[in-house]
């Protein structure tokens, strides 16, 4: 695609931009998140120490720690072979959220383009995409799961169709937000369809892309999750589902925290990409007021 | 007349469905020489976009013949025989300046002559900004970069659609006499659209005064000053001379339109 990779070469006054906004922008966000996370754990422990709830169903925060991390605090007796028990059912649970993102992102992105450059699909695609969208997933997954049976391909098809609607709305606003002189300059020297696509849409689209993906990527990981409870015996959905019927407490909140857990480093692995891709070559949104209009 | 520049017979432009017509441009006749420079003034809904853009091949007129240098508007854009400027920059925020002036060369498939952008960026002023985004740019910078990415190509016909409209008065006429060098030195057919009169005077052999409701030619002021015109001379005699003229010309056409 048509996006510039001059970021090394930039002159005395991105770098200025680059060295000064940046980090303290980043700083502050990593502390506000830092201080949300801490909240929500205590939160957390304190709703449970302070309610009638058993302390048998109910693990804190500290709970899951100690699941975790202490010997002897639950079995096997080795918190390391614990934390060995969880690895392979993360790595089943991350391998269908990813395929699943990346099937998801696919179908979005090709619907995208071809709703941008047909009005037949507009007219034809638009309304079915809109009804299934209502369609609840867990009405549609027993339909999925009839076809497709257990597997990966229905992981990625659960996680697709999570993902598949917003992002493309997404995708399809960012491609039609060049402005009208853009696509005349384009037409002007004699360029075509495919080139106002690929040298002026899809570049245009990908900040709208991006916004999609942060919140696609969290999404696929509990679809993938559904997928897993719903028709597997594998990842982290299907074990949430047997720790529960075996009574292993603290193993199904040690096992839901790492969910939420993997849920916002997908959300996180999305704003670092869009933030590597983005910065620099795209203008700032969310600067300060006294900061914009640039250097003249 | 030696070489032909613009020529225009007839030319009408109407838009909308048969009941309810609208016609942006109307019987439009005019012929310039090759290397010339034309402006289009008049008010806003005057239709002088309109006929630029028809001559650009960038719409079509419903009747009437429009050739520029002797080619079809149609084979002069799918030849990248012209260059072009809108009032917005039209600049692609995700690509440095160079890279935005190296653009028609992409658009038209052809290996970028950097030597060649090298010099047009020197030539702009904007050699060391090569690196930035537009959007760390100054409106006027902006516009630089446009008139910059128009000549790329080193087209023998340039349209500008009011290229300095949106800048501020100091910045525009710093622009306006940058542009009179720019243009001198590349010998292109040009039409500019304006409504500026001191804008179309300053820069121009040919004034199409227009007026609107239908779009049409009220007079076509040939501008006979000499070349190049400096700062000072926008205060001579002959200068206001034409400016007064210009001004008549408009006035008259507003005020027959308000009187029909």
């Amino acid at each position: 695609m048509d996006i510039d990779d001059g970021g090394s070469e930039m002159t005395d006054l991105p770098r200025k931009v680059r060295s000064v906004r940046i980090p303290r922008r980043a700083i502050i966000s990593f502390l506000s998140a830092a201080a949300t996370l801490i909240l929500v754990l205590l939160l957390w422990q304190v709703i449970i120490t302070t309610s009638t709830i058993s302390t048998y169903q109910a693990k804190t925060p500290i709970d899951v720690w100690r699941y975790l991390f202490v010997d002897g605090a639950a079995k096997p007796v080795s918190a390391a072979d614990r934390r060995a028990d969880l690895v392979p059912i993360i790595a089943v649970t991350v391998f269908h959220a990813a395929v699943g993102l990346i099937f998801g992102v696919t179908a979005a992105t090709v619907g995208a383009i071809v709703l941008s450059l047909s009005s037949t699909a507009r007219a034809m695609f638009l309304p079915i995409a809109l009804v299934l969208q209502t369609v609840p997933l867990i009405a549609m997954a027993p339909v999925i799961f009839a076809v497709f049976g257990s597997g990966v391909l229905t992981a990625a098809i659960v996680a697709a169709i999570v993902t598949f609607f917003p992002l493309m709305m997404n995708i399809r606003a960012g491609l039609s937000s060049a402005s009208p002189e853009t696509i005349e300059l384009v037409h002007a020297y004699g360029g075509g369809r495919r080139r106002l696509l690929w040298h002026v849409q899809l570049p245009a689209a990908l900040p709208s892309l991006f916004a999609g993906l942060k919140i696609a990527a969290p999404a696929t990981v509990s679809a993938a999750t559904l997928y897993e409870f719903l028709f597997s015996f594998e990842g982290l959905g299907a074990n949430l589902l047997t720790s529960k019927s075996y009574s292993n407490y603290p193993l199904l909140w040690t096992l839901v925290a790492v969910t939420v857990a993997l849920a916002l480093a997908a959300y996180a692995l999305a704003a670092l990409v869009e933030r590597l891709v983005l910065s620099h070559r795209y203008p700032p949104t969310r600067t300060h007021p006294s900061r914009r209009g640039g250097a003249s | 007349m030696t070489d032909p520049g613009v020529s225009l017979t007839n030319v009408t432009r109407r838009f909308g469905s048969r009941d309810r017509e609208v016609t942006a441009v109307s019987d439009v006749t005019l012929q310039t020489r090759k290397g010339s420079f034309l402006s289009l003034l008049g008010p806003s809904g005057c239709g002088k976009s309109t006929l630029l853009r028809m001559m650009a091949g960038l719409d079509a007129p419903t009747t009437g013949r429009i050739t520029v240098e002797g080619l079809s508007p149609h084979n002069l854009r799918l030849g990248q025989k012209y260059g072009i400027a809108f009032q917005d920059h039209a600049l692609l925020p995700w690509r440095t300046v160079r890279r935005n002036v190296e653009f028609p060369f992409t658009l038209a498939g052809r290996p970028v002559e950097r030597d060649w952008v090298d010099e047009l960026l020197s030539m702009v002023g904007l050699e060391q900004f090569e690196h930035a985004r537009p959007w760390q740019l100054s409106g006027g910078m902006r516009q630089r970069v446009a008139i910059a990415r128009a000549l790329a190509l080193r087209p023998s016909v340039l349209f500008l659609d009011e290229p300095f409209g949106a800048l501020d008065d100091m910045t525009r006429q710093h622009l306006n006499f940058e542009l009179q060098r720019l243009w001198s030195e590349q010998h292109a057919t040009t039409v500019m659209v304006t409504h500026g009169i001191r804008e179309a005077v300053l820069l121009s052999d040919h004034i199409a005064v227009m007026s609107a409701r239908p779009g049409r030619i009220v007079d076509i002021i040939d501008v006979d000053l000499p070349r190049p015109r400096r700062l000072a001379d926008m205060s001579s005699p002959e200068f206001h001379h034409y400016v007064d003229r210009a001004s008549e010309l408009l006035f008259a056409g507003t005020t027959e339109r308000h009187a029909s």
